[in-house]
């Protein structure tokens, strides 16, 4: 079978301007290249297959349903990624009354349940220690993190796709990379206390009613 | 100097991001703090667990699953435009009905503002009214929505659907064009039903009504108390009529007045966890930097306009 050579910008103006069988394997094409990669956005962002595949079903859909609205002024992929970003959003508030729960089920990671020798044992623990220490980043940070040092994203297409400053995107992914560091060995990072989380509110945080406030 | 100044400066020089003077200056420290470096070798090693992270994979039958999803949604919308109509058809059919049942039971002769006087004959060729329906009225049919669905704070973000605007396009208006688009809808919202509470008042006062476009009816007196005095008694007569829209108006109006600038998007008369309620869309500025890229939904007891619920998301 030949590989589909177009780009992905070209992938989604045959999408939007086709029909039937041309429109559908042009959108199978989008979803085979980007699947996976939403996914382990979703994954990493929740901590939970049932959320990833809930974040990921909805990403894609958005991308269906508004595919005609895709300009071309940035790359396919950082508006992939933004969409991503804020499906994710959508779904943590909407669970935001669900307790928390900390992966802790070792078959989580290692798929089937097989027995694992002590060496994998060991690995997959560190796994979920570092996937329950992005969990207590802030939204922001956390995708920040997730996008450039697991996703390995330049600042500058995660910058356009969060709409920040490159600076700022910079700025937090370092922050946020000392953040890991403390809440993985906080006894390494010895004379102070783990960071609070984030004072300010993510760009992307849900906004408490403010000072207005519903009617009396 | 704080933990989270010092672990962003390292993390920054471990990225190799550091100007050359405070790289310089970092590695001066570095050589005579023992705690700094052993807080530089924690970053490293996280850094080497996150890349050491396994790459997740979505399971084979999430990947059919998600595939016959899309390929649902694909066939869906191939009919989505025709659809569409067919709704719009329907709101305009249920605003003619519930207009047309509230005006005649009210005695109201020629509201001639909307065109709607042929509903007073009983004439019930709703595609022939609709046809002489224009300005506000026939704008504001987009806007206020009657419906039989039974919300909860789960649902409301279904609400974007029916609304006048895809909220992701307001991220495409200029700031005037915003400012423009929340005036005009919010003179939509009070224009629309106004003149119809208004004579609504008829029945209590005993004065002849709609005598024309934007014309108080005889015997109004807006000058004292003004608009809310004439909205509590549309409001009575309101709910002995069940005119929907008249609530939609006055309860629209407590928000607007005390609120900065917001966009109605969309006022749907339909109830909140059982109860009777109007929801309100409005699209409202950020705190950020003005944008309208903040949603918000009010669901407002009809009855006495009392907040029901609350929500605000980003878009």
């Amino acid at each position: 079978m030949t590989a589909d050579t177009r780009t992905d910008e070209e992938l989604i103006a045959a999408f939007v301007a086709a029909t039937g069988h041309v429109r559908d394997n042009a959108f199978n094409e989008l979803v085979d290249r980007y699947e996976r990669r939403v996914y382990g956005i979703c994954y990493r962002y929740f901590g939970d297959h049932s959320d990833a595949q809930d974040a990921t079903q909805e990403t894609l859909l958005t991308i269906l349903r508004r595919a005609g609205s895709f300009r071309g002024d940035s790359k396919l992929s950082t508006w992939i990624y933004r969409v991503t970003v804020n499906v994710c959003n959508d779904l943590a508030r909407k669970r935001a009354r669900r307790p928390q729960t900390p992966v802790e089920d070792v078959g989580e990671f290692a798929g089937d349940a097989l027995a694992l020798e002590d060496e994998a044992i060991g690995a997959t623990e560190t796994v979920m220690q570092v996937q329950r220490a992005l969990g207590q980043l802030d939204e922001l940070s956390r995708t920040l993190l997730i996008l450039v040092a697991i996703e390995g994203q330049g600042y500058r297409e995660v910058a356009e796709a969060l709409e920040l400053p490159v600076g700022t995107v910079k700025s937090r992914v370092h922050r946020a990379r000392a953040q890991m560091a403390v809440l993985l060995d906080p006894d390494g990072t010895a004379e102070a206390s783990p960071p609070a989380r984030s004072d300010r509110p993510s760009s992307t945080a849900r906004p408490t009613p403010d000072a207005r406030g519903p009617p009396e | 100097m704080n933990v989270s100044a010092n672990g962003e400066k390292l993390a920054a020089y471990l990225a190799d991001e550091l100007p050359a003077d405070e790289r310089a200056a970092l590695e001066a420290r570095l050589a005579r703090d023992a705690a700094l470096r052993r807080q530089l070798e924690a970053i490293q090693r996280s850094d080497a667990a996150l890349a050491a992270l396994p790459p997740v994979e979505p399971s084979p039958d999430f990947s059919r699953q998600l595939r016959a999803t899309l390929r649902e949604e694909l066939a869906r919308t191939d009919g989505a435009d025709d659809e569409l109509a067919a709704r719009r058809e329907q709101r305009r059919t249920r605003f003619l009905r519930g207009a047309g049942m509230a005006a005649a039971a009210a005695g109201i002769i020629g509201v001639a503002s909307f065109g709607v006087a042929s509903l007073l004959s009983g004439d019930d060729d709703t595609a022939e009214v609709t046809s002489r329906l224009s300005g506000p009225a026939e704008e504001a049919l987009a806007l206020v929505q009657v419906s039989d669905t039974d919300y909860d704070a789960d649902s409301l973000e279904a609400l974007t659907d029916g609304a006048v605007l895809d909220p992701e396009q307001l991220d495409e208006l200029s700031q005037d064009e915003a400012l423009d688009l929340a005036q005009r809808n919010t003179e939509q919202l009070r224009a629309f039903s106004e003149p119809l509470s208004s004579a609504l008042q008829a029945p209590t006062d005993g004065a002849a009504v709609g005598t024309g476009q934007g014309e108080a009816p005889a015997g109004d007196d807006r000058g004292s108390g003004g608009v809310e005095e004439d909205v509590e008694t549309a409001g009575d007569a309101a709910r002995a009529l069940d005119d929907p829209f008249a609530d939609a108006h006055r309860c629209a109006a407590e928000i607007l007045e005390s609120a900065e600038t917001l966009i109605p998007l969309l006022a749907e008369v339909a109830t909140f966890e059982g109860e009777p309620a109007v929801l309100y869309l409005f699209a409202s500025p950020s705190p950020d930097d003005g944008s309208f890229t903040r949603l918000e939904v009010w669901a407002v007891a009809r009855a006495d306009c009392t907040v029901l619920h609350f929500t605000q998301w980003e878009l």
